[in-house]
């Protein structure tokens, strides 16, 4: 018996010492260089293909541009790679493209590179083909002439969208190390892991004050934060929301931003009780915005108005209107309270809403409602489904959903109005066949001038608000958290869309 | 030993057919579509008739039977397709994705028994108080505790506090330290207790006393019977931890940012990427039949007299 008592301590002590050696013999990282910068964002992306990867990291890491960008904070539509465009005819725009642009890997960047890499993206991304509606594309000297399919005033802001980025489609391995156009070109990728990046020096605009990047994904918020508070990241999208206070006891600046994301009821105007506007203006007024901010968002969204975010030429502004309650508009809508619950006709009011986890605010919200909602005799039966557009789109035994939505993700109103109001629009969940609205829908689809636009976009969304066609909750806002006294020129955008800029730099 | 090896092979194959045909045809009754997906209907707009142009270009108007054929003749040439996600051969991900879960998944299975066989057969052997209560308490931290807990402790401690190792990623050996030790801990709890009851079980069985009686040494009676004779149970337990890991560690996976197939596996079934899903299946399920094969050969071998897990 001692002979294998004696081997297996001796195994054992052999075994606990090798652990310790292999764990913790030498530093983790290697002393960071001048002017480097590691990045954490908070999704992984397995293609670095900048027509395909819906995780837009090429375009975040600062390695392509597209033709045209969103001004945070004009929120408007600036050229970019295209210096200017003009509406040659209803169907026809000229693009004229910046001089002296060169690829990370020297090739000119002109108005043939620019259709090919175009043709491209409407070739590997069904959604893009179907955004861009591109019929024809030719070149004209130095300039482009795109010609859609059909009258198509919104083309010029899907070209913010960042799978239509400009890249040299000749080279290798698009999806491993797309060349571009940004001040930062791909020295590595690690699929899912990270994107190493270095400098280019012959960038068309102010060279990059960084020399290098380290784009970072990390999925767990927690882990993120970790890397924060470890050193091993200087900036972190997305920290986790329950570490914020200790971030900022650090020292650490975390910035919160709305985004152009909305949170919403769904309301299905098709059948069933919310066929009633009483019965609309009642559930849209039992909401308690501050409360959901408060409780559910903890304080990093900002209450609602309406679909788009207030700093958008086109969003209302919305008078104040003497606050009525759920139980009037109720009323109004002939339901009266009876042995605790509101009925008509002797049904009570009861509601199916529907929610999905994909979105987890998005359950907690249909909670808070339901309680609510049975303080005043209504009773709300939550119902869990999988895909909400697939459920949505199929089904029509709900009444109210909660589901979020990218209202002007490219800076026009267009997309959203006509994909959720409009009888043939792709988000029409609500099933709304509004003859005047649609009227408006169209009218908008063909008029072209921006500011035209905008002021009938925002009609729009008056006749949307007065008819309460849906209910707005929130936007939920991004954080992100990094040492202001280390790096500067960081910018949180609205947009979400550029995070590695030329302007970043470390002290 | 040929006669189990051509039915072993004949099972695999029935077994692969089943699995993947299954899969086939219990994915498109799910609900979700991927076409929704691939046209980023969340962000960009897309009208009816549109979605159903890509769905018909995409085969989905076809039987069911029609497109498993259509899928299976793709994978006689050793083509998976292409994932809806990212457009990359659906091989080439997978090939990227399993190669980082068994740089944890085997780290941690190594670390695991390096734990467990020392402190298994230490505990066996011993009646020392102080052994068995080090790797009971060993096991049942493993047990309890969950690994990703285990994981952000230990990051907190050798990441944080102590800056050794990296918070995540997967950048050379010391990156793959935190998780396989996180994943460690859990697996040998499982191997301690099993081969301390099976060393005990063989040690006190009749054949021991008698090889000790005839003169054999100790160590020969410990490694060529004790020893061996307790191996088969736990050789089963580590086909099938093995099985299970190359399924992925998805939660480790995430923690540590590892980009491994348990977690390319769950944006997959997120996002309805078919092709990515069937080719998982397809190989995981090959990777487990495998395993299984080779487990019952290696047990026979240990023990000629067990057929099929049972002794004659």
């Amino acid at each position: 018996m001692f002979t294998y008592k004696k081997w297996s301590r001796q195994t054992f002590v052999t075994v606990a010492i090798g652990t310790a050696l292999l764990s913790g013999c030498s530093p983790a990282t290697d002393s960071p260089k001048d002017q480097h910068l590691t990045f954490v964002y908070n999704f992984a992306t397995l293609s670095l293909d900048p027509h395909r990867d819906s995780s837009y990291v090429p375009l975040r890491a600062g390695v392509t541009e597209t033709l045209v960008r969103l001004d945070d904070d004009k929120l408007t539509v600036e050229p970019w790679l295209a210096k200017s465009w003009t509406n040659e005819s209803q169907t026809v725009w000229r693009i004229v493209l910046q001089e002296d642009i060169q690829f990370q890997n020297g090739e000119p960047l002109d108005a043939a590179a620019v259709k090919a890499s175009l043709e491209r993206s409407i070739r590997e991304n069904a959604g893009v083909k179907n955004a861009l509606n591109i019929k024809s594309i030719t070149v004209d000297g130095a300039d482009l002439l795109i010609e859609t399919q059909t009258v198509y005033p919104e083309f010029i802001s899907e070209l913010v969208n960042p799978n239509t980025a400009i890249i040299d489609i000749d080279a290798k391995r698009i999806d491993t190390q797309p060349v571009g156009t940004g001040p930062f070109a791909v020295s590595n990728f690690s699929p899912g892991t990270k994107v190493d990046l270095t400098r280019f020096d012959g960038y068309w605009g102010e060279r990059a004050k960084l020399e290098s990047v380290d784009f970072l994904f990390n999925e767990d918020a927690g882990a993120r934060t970790m890397a924060l508070q470890s050193g091993q990241a200087d900036v972190v999208y997305r920290p986790e929301v329950e570490s914020v206070d200790q971030l900022k006891n650090k020292g650490l600046t975390v910035e919160a931003v709305e985004t152009f994301r909305v949170h919403q009821l769904t309301m299905n105007v098709s059948n069933g009780p919310m066929q009633s506007l009483p019965v609309r203006q009642a559930i849209d007024a039992l909401v308690d915005r501050d409360e959901l901010v408060d409780h559910v968002l903890q304080g990093y969204a900002t209450v609602a108005t309406g679909p788009f975010i207030q700093s958008f030429p086109f969003a209302p502004t919305y008078e104040k209107q003497t606050q009525r309650t759920a139980v009037s508009y109720l009323k109004q809508a002939g339901y009266t309270l009876q042995d605790g619950q509101m009925q008509k006709n002797g049904q009570p009011l009861t509601l199916t809403l529907l929610t999905y986890s994909a979105r987890p605010d998005l359950p907690l919200i249909a909670q808070v409602l339901q309680d609510d909602a049975k303080k005043i005799g209504v009773t709300i039966k939550i119902k869990q489904i999988d895909v909400p557009e697939e459920y949505m789109g199929s089904h029509r035994d709900w009444d109210l959903a909660t589901y979020s939505n990218l209202t002007a993700p490219r800076g026009d109103a267009g997309y959203y109005l006509h994909a959720t109001y409009h009888p043939q629009g792709g988000l029409n969940f609500s099933g709304v066949n509004d003859p005047s609205l649609t009227r408006q829908l169209d009218r908008l689809k063909r008029t072209v001038k921006p500011t035209e636009r905008n002021v009938l976009a925002e009609q729009i969304a008056r006749e949307v608000d007065a008819k309460q066609l849906n209910s707005f909750l929130l936007h939920p806002s991004t954080l992100v958290a990094y040492d202001k006294t280390h790096v500067k020129g960081w910018k949180t955008e609205k947009s979400e869309y550029y995070m590695i800029t030329n302007q970043l730099e470390v002290r | 030993m040929g006669r189990l090896f051509v039915r072993q092979t004949g099972e695999a194959l029935f077994f692969l057919f089943f699995m993947t045909f299954g899969s086939f045809a219990l994915l498109r009754f799910l609900p979700g579509d991927p076409v929704l997906t691939l046209l980023n209907i969340d962000e960009l707009s897309a009208s009816p008739e549109q979605i159903e142009t890509v769905r018909r270009e995409l085969g989905f108007h076809e039987p069911l039977l029609a497109q498993y054929i259509d899928w299976l003749s793709r994978v006689g040439r050793l083509d998976l397709g292409e994932s809806f996600m990212t457009g990359r051969p659906v091989l080439l991900m997978l090939g990227e994705s399993y190669r980082a879960t068994f740089e944890i998944a085997g780290s941690g299975l190594v670390l695991a028994l390096l734990l467990a066989v020392p402190l298994g057969t230490w505990s066996a052997c011993s009646n020392r108080h102080v052994v068995r209560l080090t790797a009971d308490g060993v096991s049942l931290i493993g047990a309890a505790v969950p690994s990703f807990w285990i994981g952000l402790v230990l990051t907190d401690w050798f990441a944080i506090r102590l800056p050794w190792l990296p918070v995540m990623g997967r950048d050379g050996v010391l990156s793959i330290v935190l998780p396989a030790v996180s994943l460690s801990l859990a697996l040998a709890s499982i191997y301690i207790q099993l081969l301390r009851v099976n060393l005990q079980t063989e040690l006190a069985k009749e054949y021991i006393q008698i090889a000790r009686a005839r003169g054999l040494s100790e160590q020969t009676i410990f490694w060529k019977y004790a020893f061996r004779g307790s191996l088969p149970p736990v050789l089963a337990v580590f086909t099938l931890s093995l099985g299970s890991l190359a399924g992925g560690v998805v939660v480790l996976e995430v923690l540590f940012a590892y980009p491994g197939v348990g977690k390319l596996m769950v944006d997959a079934v997120l996002q309805r990427d078919y092709p990515l899903i069937q080719g998982y299946i397809l190989l995981t399920t090959a990777i487990i039949v495998a395993l299984n094969v080779i487990m019952r050969l290696v047990t026979q071998h240990l023990r000629p007299d067990w057929r099929g897990g049972g002794m004659r």
